[in-house]
């Protein structure tokens, strides 16, 4: 696999998209086998990717606030806090 | 004239001075009569309104004149029916308290007390409170707020931005001890893959309104640092108009406006609306909604990538198939088979187009012959035609010049003489001399004749 085909897309909407757009080509017959099956091995990547991020477990809240010199930090939501 | 000025003057001095003191006043012996102050004439009023009006009155109607904040902070203004007007002074702290911005025109109950204002010699209403009559304050207050933002287009559909399809990093801008926030939990819990984060903020009270408005745009200043945010949920559970109040002040709704992470609001129960959710780029009805909303897509991409992944199988097992059979068809091909043949065929092609070449330029000579041979015969009937006419034309001149030729005279029984040394005409007797040789012609000959004699005719002989 190349490494061009293993660059990992910014958004899960992005991700969707460029999938669409790869079932589109290989669908409408537009790309030749060569390079259908280069777009393959990209849209496969793709959905492990989307299906990583759906497993992945955040869980985590963060609480946000504003720290004394005007900036933003972040600390860990304990459990009480959240239930 | 009893009631002269003087006489008048004269009764008034009395009653003051028997009002006073029995004493006669100092300076002047038996008249008493002093003028008052002017400052003693207004206690004089001030007092009399003090016993005939009520401490603390409440008083109805239209306010005119009204001339927003002054820089002190007092609010200026006239309360007026048909008949009468007065004027109506709020102190800062008071006016401070207006939730709804006075306007003219608007029908208020005011509450206070009447003073007068010695320096210019006026007596006013000391506002205490104002109430609108008819409607509550905060009614009137959301109304004109709304009016006001609805003029600015702040609530246009096409100044809303789209909300994420499938946001991954949230954050809930609401209060940490606020229902809202467990119900929001609730439903996101089933997306452990989104990314949570909670920014608190009072969400009512004094106070709690520029706070929120402040963590809006904190957010949207420091965004990048915390990784990030796709969107913001601002929500706060149900209660009173007044427990909602923050939501419908103008700090917030301008917050929400310049916010460049869009926002959906969950505030309340579902009847309620408020001026934050009219400017929010989704307006969700309750805390719950709001996250229904911002994961319904998430909630689907489970099956979508399911389905993605078949179709993908799908396009691409076809596509090596098709490329299969092209291929299949590619080697029985009889060119790849018979090169040879192809050139010949060509060939023969080439052939085709030349003899049809030929064809078509024979096609076009016999073309034009036919036409050649369907206009000949028209022109010769033309030509015999124009022949004919001019043939009997020539007839018509023989016959006019023989009408006039000699020999038609000759056949009717004249002569011609000539000489016949010369060939001159004789047309005069004295034109032939003696012994001169004659030609006469006649109709079928000539004779030849001497001259012998010659007489000139007389006429009148």
């Amino acid at each position: 696999m190349s490494k061009k085909n293993q660059i990992a897309p910014k958004s899960f909407e992005e991700a969707l998209a460029e999938l669409e757009q790869i079932l589109s080509k290989i669908e409408g017959g537009e790309v030749g086998l060569e390079e259908s099956l280069a777009k393959y091995e990209r849209g496969t990547f793709l959905i492990r990717h989307c299906r990583n991020v759906l497993g992945a477990a955040e869980k985590q809240i963060e609480i946000l606030s504003k720290s004394e010199d005007g900036a933003i930090q972040t600390e860990p939501m304990s459990e009480e806090q959240e239930n | 004239m009893a009631d002269s000025f003087f006489d008048f003057h004269e009764r008034v001095a009395k009653q003051r001075a028997s009002l006073r003191s029995p004493k006669p006043a100092t300076g002047g012996a038996d008249e008493g009569v002093e003028p008052l102050t002017v400052t003693q004439l207004t206690a004089a009023i001030e007092k009399a309104i003090k016993s005939g009006v009520p401490g603390t009155i409440t008083v109805r109607g239209e306010v005119s004149n009204a001339s927003g904040r002054q820089a002190s902070g007092h609010l200026y203004f006239t309360l007026k029916d048909s008949s009468a007007c007065i004027n109506c002074a709020m102190w800062r702290d008071a006016a401070s308290r207006l939730q709804f911005k006075l306007e003219d025109g608007l029908e208020m109950i005011a509450t206070g007390r009447v003073s007068v204002y010695a320096p210019q010699g006026r007596y006013q209403l000391q506002v205490q409170s104002l109430q609108p009559a008819g409607r509550g304050a905060l009614e009137l207050a959301f109304r004109q707020l709304q009016a006001k933002l609805a003029a600015e287009g702040l609530f246009a559909a096409e100044r809303k931005k789209a909300i994420p399809l499938y946001p991954s990093r949230i954050v809930l801008l609401t209060s940490r001890a606020t229902a809202a926030l467990q119900d929001i939990l609730k439903v996101l819990r089933r997306f452990p893959w989104i990314k949570l984060m909670l920014y608190h903020v009072p969400v009512q009270g004094q106070g709690s309104a520029p706070q929120i408005a402040q963590a809006i745009a904190h957010l949207n200043r420091h965004k990048t640092d915390i990784g990030g945010v796709d969107l913001i949920v601002l929500s706060r559970g149900g209660g009173s108009l007044e427990d909602l109040w923050s939501f419908n002040e103008e700090i917030v709704a301008r917050a929400i406006a310049a916010s460049r992470i869009p926002i959906v609001t969950g505030i309340g129960h579902e009847v309620d609306c408020t001026i934050s959710d009219l400017v929010a780029d989704y307006h969700a009805h309750t805390p719950t909604e709001a996250a229904q909303v911002i994961t319904r897509n998430w909630g689907r991409a489970g099956d979508a990538l399911v389905q993605l992944t078949t179709r993908l199988d799908r396009a691409i097992r076809q596509n090596i198939l098709d490329a299969r059979q092209r291929l299949t068809a590619a080697e029985r091909h009889e060119f790849l088979r018979r090169p040879l043949d192809r050139i010949q065929m060509f060939r023969q092609l080439l052939d085709e187009r030349q003899k049809s070449a030929t064809l078509a330029l024979r096609g076009r000579l016999r073309n034009a012959q036919h036409r050649l041979t369907a206009v000949a015969p028209r022109l010769l009937i033309a030509a015999q035609s124009s022949l004919k006419i001019r043939s009997a034309r020539l007839d018509a001149f023989d016959r006019q010049l023989q009408a006039l030729s000699p020999q038609a005279v000759l056949n009717r029984g004249y002569t011609i003489t000539s000489i016949k040394k010369t060939g001159q005409i004789l047309r005069s007797s004295t034109a032939a001399k003696i012994g001169d040789r004659l030609l006469t012609r006649f109709a079928d000959g000539e004779t030849e004749s001497i001259v012998q004699d010659s007489r000139q005719m007389s006429l009148f002989e």
